[in-house]
């Protein structure tokens, strides 16, 4: 029980001063977000291009235009495939190496722990490269020698952005790593301890002790990863620039070469007002399924 | 006997973690030491390795200093915007429960899943209207909207830990708002702050698209510097990948000095509506 011992006033004072704290922050995001945002709507209802030297109204046309994109539709696809297949490997190989590492002795653990960090400690950007030029393409390509395959991955249409796909794995695991290892330290201990006097077999107690006591850790560090996925662009552009013959965009990546690559501003902003179209639809399907409740206890 | 296969069970799977681990990091280091002329075909060693190519990208007439200078230089440059900007927000956050605050709060959810490629048209015209374009604070200014509400987040996730009792009590000593909040949230939620403020600086260090579009050559951060050496990439594949292994090392001390606090930034940085 809190004792009310504020003078009248205090209330529309403190509130005032709380609206004064997030005016700052308020205001950038205005300056840098919103006001790009609404400056991107308006060059979306243009034919602006530094290609054909236009620069004129087109009302809803470039919309129309997005609508029967076949490259759009793929980059669409390719998108939600890389965000479903990433996000659910390195879910199962982060889980997996937690799961390992938590039957180690401490010593051990603790070495196993600094390496599966390692590469997360690479610069994105470098991942990319190394994967690119080393492991996918000629001369060295690591990962034919390996599998004695003929022809690099990335130059299929049909395979890039599966080399896209295990590289990007590779570089994210050991964040959702990171966050898996420390809700599985964080568990109390009493529930593990019963079943395992109880004599249950290890995967019986990762399955209905470990997995359901995890899962509000498992549900934000499966959507903050998802999100990742949605939005990422180093991999793929590095690797194959969207390519060969566009089999392998992502949204980023396609909308990236339309107005950057074509300096195509008008068709390119009506594609990035759609992204985030999209991007608002999903985090609006995640705060009501949060604000539902369904998902359990909140922490933080 | 079902004991030793237990034990069997686990060697196997730490094996396998290490090899899915570290082949590619093995290979990352290995081209970056093997001298020009001197690969082998196969997954052999080269017979010998040098420091050259780590040579030509430190002390060469290309080096990685001027970029390595702007990562770092962008990348604080961003840390002291948002953290001055998402501090005192993420406090009115956490301590005013109406409903603005929370629809405010989720508003910023919605901001982390803003779609930074929506950003880089505008930016971009814009940028080259006002002679922003090819220039540190062009960058840095890009690169604050994607790390606010990240910082934001995590913020109001520390400082709503602190009890608000300690606060009230110092204002029924009399204390101000500003008094209250440099001697009571400060002092209690300082290593978080510090360990948020390396979160951002990483998360700068290491972006790479918004560099693309806003910067060429003069602020272009090590990012680009590394990807734009693949154009001739089998002259340049050494030096790009020394380069790489050079920029990592910052990286490598920071998630290590920040390790501990990294998991509950990371975790505040969820869903804690």
């Amino acid at each position: 029980m809190r004792t009310r011992l504020r003078a009248p006033g205090l209330e529309a004072r403190t509130r005032r001063i709380y609206l004064l704290c997030l005016v700052p922050a308020l205001l950038v995001v205005c300056l840098l977000v919103v006001v790009p945002l609404g400056y991107q709507i308006y060059l979306s209802l243009r034919d602006f291009s530094l290609l054909r030297f236009s620069d004129r109204y087109i009302g809803v046309r470039n919309y129309a235009k997005l609508l029967q994109d076949p490259l759009l539709l793929r980059a669409i696809w390719n998108t939600i495939l890389f965000t479903i297949i990433t996000t659910t490997a390195d879910f199962v190989i982060a889980m997996g190496m937690a799961l390992v590492v938590s039957r180690l002795r401490s010593g051990l653990a603790y070495v196993m722990r600094a390496l599966i960090l390692l590469p997360m400690m690479v610069i994105p950007v470098a991942v990319a490269v190394l994967w690119r030029n080393v492991i996918f393409n000629p001369p060295y390509e690591v990962f034919n020698r390996i599998f004695g395959l003929q022809g690099s991955v990335l130059a299929n249409p049909r395979t890039a952005l599966w080399g896209i796909i295990l590289t990007a794995v590779w570089g994210f695991f050991p964040m959702v790593f990171l966050l898996l290892s420390a809700g599985l330290d964080a568990l109390p201990k009493a529930p593990l301890e019963a079943a395992e006097i109880d004599g249950a077999s290890f995967p019986r107690v990762v399955w209905h002790v470990i997995l359901p006591l995890l899962r509000p850790v498992i549900f934000v560090t499966v959507t903050m990863k998802a999100i990742d996925s949605f939005l990422t662009f180093p991999f793929a552009w590095i690797m194959t620039e969207g390519g060969p013959g566009g089999a392998s965009h992502l949204l980023s990546t396609y909308i990236y070469t339309r107005s950057f690559a074509n300096m195509d501003y008008g068709y390119g902003a009506s594609l990035a007002i759609f992204m985030v179209l999209c991007s608002a639809t999903l985090s609006f399907g995640l705060v009501a399924y949060v604000w539902s409740g369904r998902y359990g206890e909140t922490f933080s | 006997m079902a004991r030793l296969f237990r034990r069997l069970a686990l060697a196997g799977a730490v094996l396998l973690i290490l090899v899915w681990v570290l082949t590619p990091l093995y290979f990352l280091v290995i081209t970056a030491l093997t001298p020009e002329g001197a690969q082998t075909p196969g997954l052999r060693p080269p017979p010998v390795l040098s420091l050259e190519h780590f040579q030509r990208v430190l002390v060469g007439t290309n080096t990685l200093w001027p970029f390595l200078f702007n990562s770092t230089a962008v990348g604080l440059g961003t840390v002291a915007v948002v953290l001055a900007l998402a501090l005192p927000a993420a406090y009115a956050l956490a301590r005013w429960k109406a409903l603005l605050s929370r629809l405010l709060y989720t508003g910023f959810f919605w901001l982390r899943m803003l779609p930074p490629i929506s950003l880089t048209i505008p930016f971009y015209l814009i940028f080259s209207k006002v002679g922003l374009l090819d220039t540190r604070l062009g960058l840095t200014l890009a690169l604050v909207p994607l790390n606010i509400p990240l910082a934001v987040w995590i913020l109001t996730g520390f400082i709503g830990s602190v009890p608000k009792e300690l606060e009230e009590a110092a204002w029924i000593d009399g204390a101000s708002f500003a008094g209250t909040f440099t001697r009571i949230i400060l002092p209690v939620t300082i290593n978080g702050i510090i360990a948020t403020g390396i979160f951002i600086f990483l998360e700068a260090y290491t972006h790479y698209l918004l560099a693309l579009v806003v910067t060429n050559v003069r602020a272009a951060p090590l990012t680009v510097f590394i990807a734009g050496q693949q154009t001739d990439y089998r002259f340049l594949i050494g030096p790009m990948l020394s380069a790489a292994v050079f920029g990592t090392l910052p990286m490598i001390v920071l998630y290590t000095i920040s390790l501990k606090h990294l998991k509950r930034v990371a975790m505040a940085g969820g869903m804690t509506f």
